[in-house]
This record gives structure tokens, sequence and C-alpha cells, in this order.
């Protein structure tokens, strides 16, 4: 595989936390039109992995490239500027808000009228109805509240924002771990309509099923390091199990 | 270094069935919002029928917008800080220094609007000390505006000597006693700035961020909103506004005083909760703590009318706080 | 306020006996009685304020007259309490006593009222006559203590106790309270001509406070074992100072007069108390709203009493018993001055 055709790679990145290395030099990539998951352990490093490239981390040491240029983010507005989104499993709308305002929250459309800027609600809520409708996510208004939402409707509007914004990488962690079945399968069917538009996703997820139901490529991570990579057609749930738990090795 | 999934984030069955089935319920603070205006009509209503000579005149209708104006103006300051989950206890101290700057300024003979500007200065400073401290150092708004209501109220008496200054200006106090149209010029200020606020809480991106901030500070962050900002202005403006506030003070009572006034304090943390503002923040309306200043001095000037001896009016008034508050709890 | 309702007036016309719209006239025949009074005092978290709220309350029964007694929503709250007299200012009373927080805080209400032809009576802390008079108010009778002159008197009396050449510990109030610095700077002007070498500790601001003031005398003793006599610049105060720990028998002196101070100048815990009657001037308050509303001749400027009370005369003060009891010597045990009760007309 050639570089230029990866949308995201990690090479060797470290961070660690006072005397916890939670990360010890983790190596992983993502294709667009894929979704890569990161499978693990509690506290193998996966989210301290992801939110080095979010960047609400910054690396200690190592690189992020992005469709092949290397990139540093101090924060993570600057990642997002350079078309990474993420989806977290709680932490992601402000419930208080609308749904448009969330969707719209930090990158409003404006009227500036010196430093005081006017919020254009009715572009904004017009737009935002275009980024439910974009990935096929049907709420009763874009002027509800998030708090009246049920948690699949709030992680699809995340998802929506995420990848409303002409996102390159869409990160994903445990997106359906506080749902139910029938939510999980809505969310899933929202990551696959993402992947046919292109974009790359990290998918963090204990839940080996829909691991290999979604995947195309997984990276195993455990103890700080990435231990295997693979096609997600080449392994199965117990081989997963066995390398999370240390009883298996593979390249 | 996984993130714990959070039951409390999951969803609540049936509440968004229920929602769609009734419209009127579909935003479940719909009601909170009215209720503080249910209640101030009471209290006329009550009152309008105890006395209506005296209630119920212009002239009366008159002193509760007057004495209405200063109080819902240091609100709206505390509106905002309360909007991000915190709370502003430095208001009346920071409102007396204001006072005190204001009379220094009126001392050296300096032009009205020069001391007006100096007050609202000196108030916005402090502020902004108030909101660096909450945001970059992380200490809790309650201790840090509490030791600012000590610090200013301090600097107040140091600067002053602990000695009011007699501020004697015809056009401060015309504004303080004049009206137009039966409604009084000081009630006119308070408006525009109310009006003023709701328009930047609900119409701008400042409104927005502050909103996100108070209701899911983590989340906001995530977006990229910087909370330090956010706080700095929110507490920038509550002292600003004390600091403007101070300057009605003196126009009203024609002296700048160096001790502090905790009623007023106390006032705009009542018609806060009284307006139906969240104090776990997110949640918030600039017209329902204004109602609620409304009804606190209609509460207050219909007690002393109808004769009620001080000792109960105290009671009253604490009654018809936790009153409405627990009712806007229950409808929530 | 010019456009009041028709049906306000005609109420208005009704209550009252007579019409007031020359009240120096017509009012003249009105009898005791029928004189409707409002007072807006200070705070009432404090003895002396509801010394004088007695006071009026009492003096107004004597008369046949139900007062109408407020008080500031709080002791510091200026304009709450301007808000309040304007409250009163909207009914028809014929006569307002007021006492300010400060000496600016109700000069445009009283400025209203004045409008409105109505009387102004000033008790205890004056209001003041610049401010007044920018705000177009009127003051027809001003009764109140002297509390430099009271301090002032506390200052010899003690030096006279204490001997020369000693140490005095001074607490006061809340800072930059007016009374409160008249009385400790009449204290220390008083000390000082009786005693050119007296030295002095403090002021410390105990905010009128008990448990403050024991505090500051705590700190102030360890700090300066030399102090001989402690002043306070009110009774609540000096309380507290007498339950100082190395307090010993050194002197102290309170301002007031408030029941608790008699009862410790009697088991002798202190030395004396300059003793103001608060309620002496609700009564004369009352008096002169009546004088004025019966068209008569109001006495401009009266100053009530103050006496020093300790062991020699505190058994004839104990026995001047209040009806409510926070001011059981509601008048002074000497003779005094009142130029307003012989100018009532029966």
């Amino acid at each position: 595989m050639s570089t230029t055709s990866l949308a995201i790679e990690c090479n060797a990145v470290k961070k660690s936390f006072g005397n916890v290395n939670a990360l010890k030099g983790a190596t992983i990539s993502a294709r667009p039109g894929e979704v890569t998951a990161i499978v693990g352990d509690n506290g193998a490093g996966k989210t301290t992995l992801i939110k080095c490239i979010a960047g609400v981390y910054q690396p200690d040491e190592g690189e992020i490239r992005i469709n092949g240029e290397s990139v540093t983010f101090d924060s993570p507005e600057s990642a997002r500027v350079a078309g990474i989104e993420t989806v977290y499993q709680n932490l992601s709308l402000v419930e208080d808000l609308t749904i448009w305002q969330n969707l719209f929250l930090n990158r409003e459309i404006t009227k500036n009228l010196g430093v005081v800027k006017i919020l254009n609600r009715a572009k904004m809520r017009e737009e935002s109805e275009a980024m439910l409708k974009k990935l096929d996510v049907y709420i009763p208004s874009v002027r509800s509240r998030t708090r009246g939402l049920s948690g699949g409707q709030r992680q699809a509007v995340a998802i929506c924002r995420a990848v409303g914004w002409g996102s390159k990488v869409v990160i994903m962690d445990e997106p359906t771990a506080a749902l139910g079945a029938r939510e999980t399968m809505k969310v899933e069917e929202l990551i696959k309509k993402m992947k046919a538009q292109g974009l790359a996703i990290l998918l963090i997820s204990h839940n080996f099923e829909q691991v290999l139901r979604l995947s195309d490529h997984i990276f195993v991570m455990r103890q700080g390091d990435v231990i295997a990579g693979m096609r997600t057609k080449d392994t199965t749930g117990d081989e997963l199990v066995a390398l999370i738990t240390g009883s298996a090795k593979r390249g | 270094m996984d993130t714990k999934s959070n039951p409390g984030s999951a969803s609540k069955p049936g509440a968004d069935s229920k929602l769609s089935f009734k419209q009127r319920l579909r935003d479940p603070y719909f009601w909170s919002d009215w209720l503080v205006v249910v209640a101030f009509l009471l209290v006329i209503v009550v009152f309008g029928a105890i006395n209506p000579s005296a209630f119920l005149s212009i002239y009366n209708l008159n002193n509760i917008l007057v004495a209405s104006a200063i109080p819902a103006i240091i609100v709206v300051g505390q509106t905002f800080t309360v909007a991000t989950a915190g709370i502003d206890l430095s208001v009346s101290s920071i409102l007396t220094l204001g006072a005190v700057i204001f009379g220094i300024c009126f001392t050296k003979e300096l032009p009205v609007w020069v001391c007006m500007l100096g007050g609202m200065l000196a108030g916005m400073i402090a502020g902004i000390i108030n909101g660096l401290i909450i945001s970059v150092r992380k200490i809790n708004d309650f201790i840090v505006t509490l030791g600012m209501l000590s610090i200013a109220a301090g600097t107040a008496l140091v600067l002053s000597n602990g000695r009011p200054v007699q501020i004697i200006n015809s056009g401060l106090a015309n504004v303080a006693i004049n009206e137009k149209f039966g409604v009084p010029y000081l009630m006119y200020i308070a408006f525009a700035i109310v009006v003023f606020s709701h328009f930047l809480l609900f119409h701008t991106r400042f409104g927005v961020h502050l909103l996100a901030v108070g209701g899911d500070p983590d989340s906001a962050r995530a977006m990229g909103v910087s909370i330090v900002r956010i706080k700095v202005a929110v507490y920038g403006i509550s002292g600003l506004l004390a600091g403007f506030a101070a300057t009605l003070a003196i126009a009203r009572i024609g002296a700048a005083e160096p001790a502090a006034n905790t009623a007023i304090l106390l006032n705009s943390v009542a018609a806060v909760v009284l307006g139906g503002v969240s104090l776990f923040g997110g949640r918030a309306t600039i017209f329902g703590p204004f109602v609620a200043t409304l009804l606190l001095q209609a509460l207050s000037n219909g007690l002393t009318i109808i004769g009620v001896a001080s000792y109960y009016q105290y009671i009253s008034v604490g009654i018809v706080v936790i009153l409405s508050a627990s009712l806007v709890r229950n409808v929530r | 306020m010019k456009r009041k309702s028709s049906a306000v007036i005609l109420l208005a016309v009704a209550a009252l006996t007579v019409s007031s719209v020359l009240p120096g006239q017509a009012a003249a025949k009105k009898k005791a009685k029928d004189v409707k009074i409002a007072a807006v005092v200070k705070g009432l978290d404090n003895p002396f304020f509801i010394g004088i709220k007695e006071g009026i309350e009492e003096t107004a029964l004597k008369y046949g007259i139900r007062a109408n007694v407020q008080a500031a929503p709080g002791l510091n709250d200026d304009v709450g309490q301007a808000n309040k007299l304007d409250s009163l200012a909207g009914q028809n009373y014929d006569c307002y006593i007021v006492i300010p927080i400060s000496s600016n805080n109700l000069s445009q209400a009283v400025g209203k009222i004045t409008k409105k032809k109505k009387t102004v009576i000033n008790i205890d802390s004056p209001i003041d006559a610049t401010s007044l008079a920018a705000a177009g108010g009127k003051v027809t009778s001003f009764a109140g203590t002297d509390n430099f002159a009271a301090g002032e008197a506390g200052g010899k009396d003690m030096i006279a106790k204490i001997g020369t050449g000693k140490t005095i510990g001074l607490i006061a109030g809340l800072a930059g309270n007016v009374t409160s610095a008249a009385r400790i700077d009449g204290f220390k002007k008083g000390a000082l001509a009786a005693d050119p070498t007296v030295k002095f500790v403090g002021p410390e601001n105990a905010d009128w406070d008990t448990t403050k003031a024991l505090d500051k005398a705590n700190a102030m003793l360890l700090a300066n074992p030399s102090i001989a006599a402690f002043f306070a610049a009110n009774d609540q105060m000096a309380q507290g100072i007498s339950k100082a720990t190395n307090i010993g028998t050194k002197k102290i002196y309170g301002v007031d007069g408030i029941a608790d101070a008699l009862t410790l100048v009697k088991s002798g815990k202190i030395s004396a108390t300059i003793s103001q009657y608060p309620y002496v001037m609700g009564q004369m308050g009352v008096q002169a709203c009546i004088i004025a509303a019966q068209g008569g001749k109001v006495p401009e400027k009266t100053i009530t009493p103050y006496y020093i009370i300790d062991s020699s005369n505190i058994d004839k003060a104990l026995a001047n018993n209040s009806s409510r009891g926070y001011f059981p010597n509601q008048l002074p045990p000497g003779t005094y001055d009142n130029p307003y009760e012989k100018l009532i007309k029966k």
C-alpha cells in the first residue's frame, strides 16, 4: 500500500502521564472509505491514542500524518481544522442547547456587527436540516432541545455534526455503548453511510461482534502498545480475545 | 484511560414519545418561565384587591418601577454568571466600589460621564479578575466571588476612607426622579439593558457559547469553546453592570456610600432563581429574572403599603422565594 | 405622579377629615388622634432602633394614633430604605418620621413628600441639608442625640475613673459609619481634654457586633497588655469586650443603654453605658408630627438627652421599665427638656 492512500497515520506515538507510560510507541493507520477498529482492554491506551489524534493530548514523541502530511495539533480546534472530528460516547452534545445550536457549536454562521457576532439562525436551521438529511437522520425539529432526544438520536446528531464539517477522519469512541439494540443498529447504519461517503473512520469498541461486523481493519492494543494489525476478514472473535488478553501473539 | 460509560446520559425511555405527543410540553422548561409572570400578576391582584387606591395608583406603580430599576440591572449580570453554572457574590460590594470610584472622580471635578465610566471600569476589572481566577486557576465561583466580596468592600473603604461623598448633580437627580409617559427614566435604562442582554444571550455567538459552557463545560471545551473567555466575559459583564448600577444608585441617593449593601446581592440571587434560571447552568432567560425583580419589589412595596410590620415582611419575602422556587422545581 | 386617578383623589379626600391642600391652615383643626403617621427607621436588628420604634408606637397610642412603623430591609440597604419611604409616600399620611441610613439616602424620597405638601420629621441621624435642598425636600423638625457630645462626656468620665497616663482601647462599629465615627472622635476629644498624655489603641472596627468585639478585644489585649480600659461605640460591643479573656477588672464603657448593658452595669461586668434615649426620640418625633398637623410652630432642632449610667444611678435607670424590654430605661433618670409636649393642643 502506498502512503498517500492513507487518510491518517500514527508512527511510534508515545505519551506518558508522570510515571505512567500510557502509549509506548503506537503505530496505526486508516484508509478513507474504511472503518478501522482499535480494540483492547481498559487501560490499553486506546483513548489516549485517539485523544492524541484529536488534539486533546500532545504526543511526547512520534508523528501523526494526515494524507501523508505531518501535522501537530495544539488543541482539539486545530485537529478539527485539519479535518479530524471526534464523536465521544457521552461527551458531545450540550443538552440545554437546541439541535441546530449543537450542530453549529463554535462554528456559528454569523453576521458581524463590530465585535458582536449576530447569529444567522434561519440559515443555521436550514443547514442543520440538510446535515441531518445527508445521513437520513430524522428528528422532529432542529429547534428542539437536545435534552429531549433519545441516546440514539443524540448520537446520530453528534455523528451528523462530525460528518457535516467536511472532515476526513471521524473518530468514534464507543459510539453505541450507551444505546439499546435498535438504536445501536441505527448508529451502525450511519457508520456504513459515512464509510460510503469516503470518510476514514476510527472506531473504538468493546463489542467484538460490532467490530467484526463494521470494520475493515483492526488494530489490537495492549499495555500502551499496538500488538497486532490485520484485515477484519482474516481474523475471528476468538483470536481478538486471545490477543487482547495476551494469551496469543500475532505480528 | 477509556471513557467510562455514563448511565446518566442514556436515553430516558418514554420521554420523547410523550414530548412528541404534547407539543406544548415539548420544552419542559416552558412553564417555569411563565410561573414568575403568573406569580407577579398574583401579587399585583392580591395587593390591588386589599388596597387598590394606594397600591394601584400611578404614583405607587411608578415607585415599584423606580425601586426595581437598580436591582434589575444587577440581576441581569447575575443571570449571566448563573447561566454558566456560576454565581457572583461580589455584585453588591462591586457596586459599592464603583460608587466610591465615581465619588473620587467627582471630588476631582471630573465630568459626570467620566466618573460613570470610572465606576464601570472598576467594576469590570473586578469582574474580570473574578473570571480569570475562576477559569484559569479553576477555583469554585462561590469562593472566588466571596473573596472578591470582601476585597471590593475593603478597597471601597480604603479608597473612601470610610466616608461617603455627597454627589449633587441635577442631571443625575433628574434621571432618578423624572419620568416619561408614566415610566421612570431609571426603568427605561434598566429595560434597555434587559433587552440588549436578551439579544446578547439568544441572538449572538457569545450567548450560545455561554449557555454551552454553563450546560456542559466538557462538551463545550471538546468543541473548542474557550471556557476561560466565557467565564471572564460573564464576570466582566456582571462587574460592569454593577459598576453602572453604582451610578444609578448615586443618582438615587445623592451620595457615594462606602458601606456595601448586601440586600442587593440577596435580591439578585432570589430573582435569578425565581426567574427560572437553572443554578446548574445552561438554562436561562433574561425576562424571567427581570419579572422576578418586579415581583420582589412589588411584594416589598405592597407589604409596606398594607402596613405589615417589618418583621413579617422578611418572613413573607422568604416564603415567596422558597415557594416559587419549589413550584418551579415541580413544574420541571 | 401628577396623574393620579380621580378615584384615588376622592378616596384620599374622604380619608382625611380636612383637605390637605394647605396643611398649615386647613389642618389646624385636626385632633391629635386623627393625625396619620408613618415612620421609616433603620434596620430592626439593632435594639436601639427597636427602642425608637417603641417610642413612636407607644407615644402614638397615647394620643390614640396607630403609627405605621417600617424599617429598611437591611441595616445597610440605603436604596431599599428609600424605596420603603417611597412606598409609604404614596399613601395619605400627614406626617413621616424618618431615620436615614446614610446622610443622603432619603433626600430624594423626602423631596417627593415635600412636593405633596406633607410633613417630614427627622430623628436620630440627620439628613444632610445640602442634599435635601438639592432634592427640594424639607424637614420640619429634627430630634436626635449629639453622638459626639455623648462620646466626649464618656471620655472625660473615663479619665476621671482610671486616672492619667493610661492606655485606652477603642472599638468602633462599621467602618465608614458616621455615628460610630462621631462617638469615637468625641470620646478621644473628651479623654484628651482631661488627660493630654492618654494613649489610644485602635479604633478597631467590630461592626457593632458582640462576637467580633470580643475577638478584637482579645487580640488588642494580647498585642497591648498595657490597655487599662475600653471604649466601645455601642453596648453590644462593650458586652463582647466584657467577655475577653484577660479583661480582669478593666473599665469598659459602651454607648446606647440597652437592656443587656444595664444588667451588666448592675452586675459590674461593664463599668458604664453612655445611655441615649431612643424612646425619647420616637416620642418627640410623634409629638412633632402632631404639632405640625395642628398647624403649630414646631421647634426646628432638639438635642435628645444622654446620661452616663454607672453603679451610682443604675438602680434608678432600671426602674423605668419598658413594656417590651429592650430599652428598660425608656426615659432618663433625671429631668430632660421636651419642647414638643407642651405645644400639643388637647
